[in-house]
């Protein structure tokens, strides 16, 4: 569930871990063949009820199946979003579950221009391709062409969630060698927490003692011959708390990939709250016998927006008795009833047991992409859009965005945090809104003094209301007379005049001055 | 005579004459005396609390009617202050006579007459040093008197620390460590600056200019201060901006963007406005002015020019030149809704259910410590940072927020709701502590119902109505919380 709003900055301090890069052991490259169907590939090798269901590998066999992944990757560049910034190389782990398929984190793999996989005691690198990948869940499917590649090596099965205190084994290639690294540990607390690839979603997770380095992102968690997690992110400053993603959010990607397509999580967007103040619970005429929360807000455009209502106490999800504290019994594990709903795929519905006005409902939602997700998350292999016109650049606003004031609460402008982190939920009336910003000014006579509106956001421009990117493109053909341009920043913050006919012909001179090959990248 | 000495002994006479030298201060040590201050301020947390008092050193001034000025920062919750002359025994006792914490300054007095024998005003210099070296003159804790020197960066225009208040501030270099204690800043016997902070090697000083402006405007009765800016404007530095506005080949010329609740021109000028003129100095289009003291400068110097009850301003407004008067007037408390500084000793605060209500202040998030500006909620952060002063016909006089929540079984489960701002209680929209009390008069049937702010935790907190004269006289009992000072106490 995308949960960023309600607690800005609540991922600072724990880091995915992947490793910078690692120079490759070797240099003898595969190449591509033909890609495989995935789908059944995947299942077959991830599902625990295959041909070699009660055939466990032993400790050697799954050291086999763990791979290191070397990426060269390149990021785009949000604050000249025409172009890309420089390549970087990381590292980190993965390993097989299926015929030339691997499993790793979205982070490891994120903006990746090149992947090369070795497999444990094969010196030979192996090109690799992103087949599926899940920036909200942290999950990659990679696909290796070459048949060559993990051949003779059993590709590791999941099992389920493991029980608290039992032992974990971490498999993977840390930063401080080149050779397969295993450690243990056991099983801590398992719980919602955010992940820290896109710093706003939050999913169920298990804290280990197990070492968890930089590297180890990717690698497999196991325990008795089986999967039970993927390494991902650890708390620097904190001894011994690492963090593997369970079965149930990887078990949810594979049926998510299933159809060839990777759609990502519904979001019910509920705020909510616990239910134990007995004078609440009394004014709500909630029965002694009913447990749950209460609906203090619904993100707007989520699945909830307009079936639930602050107030409302949801009792049950699917069935399950949601408590006091928002959890249900899941496994033997009390985790947030959000769990259930985090099951489901989009287009999925899931009921929800309602106490409103003092009567019990039920409620299906049905489970949908949620719009704001995209603004709110880091963004990884995407182009940002922006526009361009006479030197004035825009971008509606985003948590990619707020990134390039390097830490965005103690370098970012008050007005662009408020409106980022506060306003969906203070003003839940403009929820179709989205900021634009005039993110840089590109200096030139046309549009001098104006460096200072900078990071400003925009109201309208000739008299069109900026409610979207797209708006301002649709402002700029529509000039407020034949002579002038007029630009009008929020909050009082100024109005800015561009000549039309000047600004027309200062327009390619600028991009060709600024080496901008598109004035447009429009979302 | 001395060539008949022995050399040890015209080395003895040497090294007690630099000695005497040393010790007997130059004729600034009669200007500035040793300032002792014991401050006790009300907790921001716990409101009813006062905390730990401290001492401190600093400097103040001798000015013109025997009065002693220094910054308000210095004397602000002051419980006892002292001041003693040429840095010895013994000490006498001063109090305030004037504190504005717009401009950060304040006059003391000090009814012994026998104080003021031997001590002298500095003469205050208007004119700012464009560049060159500063003294700077204290008295250190060990009763010596110290002087150093410092160079001038420039002047720069300026917030005040606390309040919204624009006026030059001097920047400085210096070798000098542990300044900020209102040590005087003199050049060539004049005094040119009142130093208010430093970093490092880098010093802030209010201006000689402001200084002069101070004491001048606290010897009028009423004391009206100086004046604030009523408005916010924007450069029109652009070719194409002027001519949409129709000043093209006219060489001045800013644009009024909004207007405040109070201050200068906040009812006189208009959204829109293209102010030509401000005072005595014409405006560029960037919004700067050819001022006497300070060369090329912010138009905004001009409000406080003078202390002369009105300025004019010349604008035009809908095509049409207009001339102005504009009163000089400064922000009430009333203008800001957080505000800034208190007035007042006391903190107001309303405990109800164990939540203690606050308006929200700028003391309040300062009691993060130094690093306030990282530390405190940042919601609230925010809302100083954006919404400080009020909008013209704003409704919202101040900003209730929930303090802190002190555990009872009447508040269990609202925990989360510490530092959230309070939108309604009751069904009513509550903007002051005033509103609060009123509101909790009035509750809906059997329970009082407060909404929060959505987005900071839990948006709606219920509370049972005769459950609440006993819960909030426990609660007061168990955390030692006195009656409250209102007469609210039988609201429930």
């Amino acid at each position: 569930m995308t949960g960023p709003a309600d607690r800005p900055g609540i991922g600072r301090g724990i880091r995915p871990t992947a490793a910078p890069y690692r120079p490759a052991r070797a240099r003898r490259w595969g190449r591509f063949a033909a890609a495989a169907l995935l789908g059944a590939a995947v299942l077959h090798g991830a599902g625990a009820r295959g041909q070699d269901a009660d055939r466990l590998p032993t400790d050697e066999q799954i050291e086999q199946a763990v791979v290191s992944v070397d990426v060269t990757r390149q990021p785009h560049d949000w604050y000249s979003p025409w172009q890309r910034r420089r390549t970087e190389g990381a590292g980190g782990s993965g390993f097989l579950i299926g015929p030339g398929l691997v499993l790793t984190n979205a982070h490891v793999v994120s903006d990746a221009k090149q992947i090369l996989l070795r497999l444990n005691g094969d010196s030979a690198p192996y090109y690799a391709e992103v087949a599926h990948i899940a920036h909200d869940s942290d999950l990659a499917l990679l696909r290796v062409a070459d048949p060559k590649f993990g051949k003779g090596v059993l590709p590791l099965r999941l099992g389920d969630l493991p029980s608290l205190r039992t032992r974990v084994r971490t498999y993977g290639f840390p930063v401080g060698g080149d050779m397969i690294s295993r450690t243990e540990g056991v099983v801590s607390r398992v719980q919602f927490i955010t992940y820290a690839h896109t710093g706003a979603d939050s999913h169920l997770a298990i804290q280990t003692d197990s070492a968890i380095n930089p590297g180890n992102s990717g690698g497999p968690v196991t325990q008795r011959g089986l999967v039970v997690g993927v390494a991902f992110q650890s708390t620097p400053g904190l001894n011994d708390v690492g963090y593997f993603i369970p079965t149930p959010v990887i078990n949810r990607f594979l049926r998510d990939i299933q159809d060839g397509r990777y759609d990502g999580y519904g979001e019910l967007g509920l705020v909510t709250s616990g239910m134990v103040n007995p004078a609440y619970r009394g004014y709500l005429g909630l029965p002694d016998t009913l447990t749950g929360v209460t609906v203090d807000s619904v993100l707007p455009r989520a699945s909830g927006d307009g079936l639930l209502h602050a107030g409302d106490v949801v009792t049950e999800i699917d069935g399950a008795k949601v408590a006091n504290d928002g959890t249900i019994k899941y496994f033997g594990h009390a985790v947030s009833f959000e769990q259930l709903a985090e099951e489901k795929l989009i287009g999925e519905r899931v009921t929800l047991r309602v106490w409103r006005d003092r009567k019990a409902l039920e409620l299906p939602v049905m489970l949908k992409h949620y719009p704001d997700s995209d603004r709110l998350r880091s963004r990884y292999d995407y182009l940002p859009p922006y526009f361009i016109y006479a030197g004035l650049v825009f971008m509606e606003l985003s948590q990619s965005y707020l990134e390039t004031f390097g830490n965005p609460w103690q370098n970012a402008p008050s007005a662009l945090l408020l409106e980022h982190f506060y306003r969906n939920r203070e003003q839940p009336e403009d929820k179709e809104r989205r900021a634009v910003v005039l993110i840089r000014v590109l200096p030139h006579d046309v549009n001098t003094g104006y460096r200072r509106y900078a990071n400003k956001v925009v109201a309208t421009v000739n008299g069109v209301p900026i409610e979207g990117l797209r708006d301002v493109v649709q402002g700029f053909r529509d000039p407020v007379s034949r002579d002038f341009h007029r630009i009008e920043m929020a909050e009082n913050g100024g109005t800015l005049i561009l000549d039309k006919a000047a600004a027309d012909r200062a327009h390619l001179e600028i991009l060709l001055n600024y080496g901008i090959q598109e004035d447009r990248r429009l979302p | 005579m001395t060539r008949h000495l022995p050399k040890a002994f015209a080395w003895a006479l040497a090294l007690l004459a630099a000695q005497a030298a040393w010790a007997s201060p130059g004729p600034e040590s009669a200007g500035i005396v040793m300032l002792r201050i014991t401050r006790q301020t009300f907790d921001p947390v716990y409101p009813w609390n006062k905390t730990v008092e401290r001492r401190y050193l600093g400097n103040a001034l001798v000015v013109e009617g025997d009065l002693l000025l220094t910054t308000a920062d210095m004397v602000r919750g002051a419980t006892q202050l002292t001041v003693r002359k040429f840095g010895q025994y013994p000490n006498y006792r001063a109090q305030v006579a004037l504190i504005d914490h717009e401009v950060d300054l304040a006059l003391l007095k000090v009814d012994d007459a026998a104080f003021w024998q031997g001590l002298h005003r500095i003469p205050i210099s208007e004119r700012p040093v464009e560049a060159g070296k500063f003294e700077i003159i204290r008295w250190r804790g060990n009763g010596r008197f110290q002087q150093g020197t410092g160079e001038i960066v420039d002047y720069r225009v300026t917030n005040s620390r606390l309040g919204a208040m624009e006026f030059a501030v001097l920047r400085g270099n210096t070798t000098m460590d542990s300044l900020g204690w209102s040590e005087g800043l003199t050049e060539q016997g004049q005094l040119i600056g009142l130093v208010t902070g430093a970093n490092q090697r880098e010093i802030q000083a209010t201006s000689g200019q402001l200084l002069q402006l101070f004491v001048q405007a606290a010897q009028k009765s009423p004391f009206r201060g100086l004046a604030h800016r009523g408005f916010g404007w924007q450069p029109l530095n652009n070719a194409s901006q002027r001519q949409f506005f129709g000043l093209a080949g006219m060489p001045f010329g800013v644009r009024v963007t909004r207007t405040y609740s109070g201050g200068t021109g906040a009812e006189q000028l208009e959204e829109g406005d293209i102010l030509l003129r401000l005072g005595a100095y014409d405006i560029d289009p960037e919004g700067q002015i050819n001022h006497p003291l300070y060369g090329p400068t912010l138009f905004t110097m001009a409000i406080n020019d003078s202390l002369e009850p009105r300025l004019p301003a010349v604008v035009i407004r809908g095509g049409n030149r207009l001339n102005l008067t504009l009163p000089r007037t400064r922000f009430s408390e009333a203008d800001y809704r957080i505000p800034p500084y208190s007035t007042e000793g006391a903190i107001d605060y309303e405990v109800f259910g164990g939540l203690v209500f606050q308006e929200l202040s700028l003391d309040y998030l300062r009691s993060w410590g130094s690093q306030w500006e990282a530390q405190a909620p940042r919601r609230l952060l925010l809302e100083l940072s954006l919404r400080m002063r009020r909008e013209p016909d704003d409704p919202q006089q101040r900003v209730v927020i929930v303090s802190r929540v002190l555990p009872d079984p009447v508040n269990l489960g609202y925990d989360n709701v510490n530092y959230g701002m309070l939108l309604e209680v009751n069904g009513r929209s509550v903007t002051s502590l005033l509103e609060l009390r009123r509101a909790l008069r009035t509750p809906q049937g059997d329970y009082h119902l407060l909404r929060m702010m959505p987005g900071q935790g839990r948006q709606q907190l219920v509370f049972k109505v005769d459950q609440m004269p006993e819960a909030n006289r426990r609660i007061r009992e168990r955390y030692g919380i006195p009656e409250p000072l209102t007469s609210a106490a039988d609201v429930w």
